[in-house]
């Protein structure tokens, strides 16, 4: 337990040192200030393309803007956001690994249990205030401009969100297990997504699989309720745990 | 024009002080450093100035930001 605290407060020091958590807390707040700029601007920008459509003859009505637009924003660039976190905790791992500074550590006895649950610890901190102080400001300026009582279930789809998120970090802990460097890890965590988006496509699976959990609109028109995420939720934990707890043996039988 | 304009200040102001923030520090690192990981540093600077609304900066940060 002491090893884990001193190790992840060395993390948290080294995300501030490094400057990645002031870039990807950055990278939030400006997905957070888009969604609803983005929004707000649509009316203009179909109004400047008017003359080009209505030659080709598309006429358009007034466009009208709701919160609905501006957290449809949200869902389209929350992943964005998430792939630069993937990005930049990608070699998290393995670059400790590879360059062997680990290793005065681990002879003085911190457990390399440890080394793998703060490390996850310094990454879900950071998503977790990454992604709330993103939905924050966004729910703010929409409460603004329009009205977030027309949008349903706001929080919990956040929080599906926000699950969805831990899965792909439990992706790199459990890659980084065993994988070489931060370019295999990424490719691992892709090719589960991959994975994921093939099975969706049956349609069945769909219910169940995690990436149920982005799909956030339904929700936010009230065409589902929460107790329809319910499978996926569960089951998004549950492969988590599982991803977290095979990277632990494994990590301690890597030559590091 | 004027009032339109207003309308969208509380987005834009906030906006605008981020990614110049992102840019001035991405800049400041640059000129601070001799060795990238990869690339040298007129292909940062361009990067950096040509993706201004935060894609450069964070390439830079990303992939051309030397580990002490």
């Amino acid at each position: 337990m002491k090893g884990f605290v001193a190790f992840f407060e060395k993390e948290v020091r080294e995300l501030v040192r490094t400057k990645r958590l002031m870039i990807l807390l950055a990278v939030f707040v400006i997905v957070g200030i888009m969604n609803p700029a983005v929004a707000k601007l649509t009316p203009k920008l179909f109004e400047l393309m008017a003359d080009e459509l209505s030659e080709q003859g598309i006429v358009l009505g007034e466009v009208k803007v709701t919160a609905l637009d501006s957290w449809t924003q949200f869902v389209k660039n929350m992943p964005m956001a998430l792939i630069v976190m993937l990005i930049m905790f990608g070699g998290i791992y393995t670059s400790e690994y590879t360059k062997g500074t680990l290793i005065p550590l681990l002879t003085k006895g911190l457990s390399r249990g440890s080394v793998v649950l703060s490390k996850l610890a310094a990454m879900l901190l950071t998503w977790s205030a990454g992604l709330w102080l993103c939905y924050g400001i966004t729910y703010f300026y929409s409460d603004w401009y329009w009205d977030n009582s027309a949008v349903n279930r706001l929080g919990f789809a956040c929080f599906c969100w926000w699950l969805f998120g831990v899965l792909m970090i439990c992706c790199i802990v459990f890659f980084s297990s065993f994988a070489g460097s931060g370019a295999q890890v990424l490719l691992g965590c892709g090719a589960v997504y991959f994975a994921m988006t093939m099975a969706g496509l049956y349609s069945r699976a769909k219910e169940y699989l995690p990436t149920r959990l982005c799909d956030s609109a339904p929700l936010y028109k009230g065409e589902l309720v929460p107790s329809d995420y319910t499978a996926a939720a569960v089951i998004t934990a549950a492969i988590s745990a599982v991803l977290v707890l095979a990277a632990l043996p494994l990590t301690h039988r890597r030559q590091v | 024009m004027n009032t339109e304009l207003r309308e969208y200040l509380p987005l834009l102001i906030p906006l605008v002080i981020v990614q110049f923030s992102l840019l001035g520090y991405s800049l400041f690192h640059i000129f601070k450093h001799k060795n990238y990981k990869h690339g040298n540093r007129v292909v940062w600077l361009i990067v950096v100035i040509v993706g201004m609304n935060f894609i450069g900066p964070i390439l830079y940060f990303i992939f051309g930001r030397e580990e002490e």
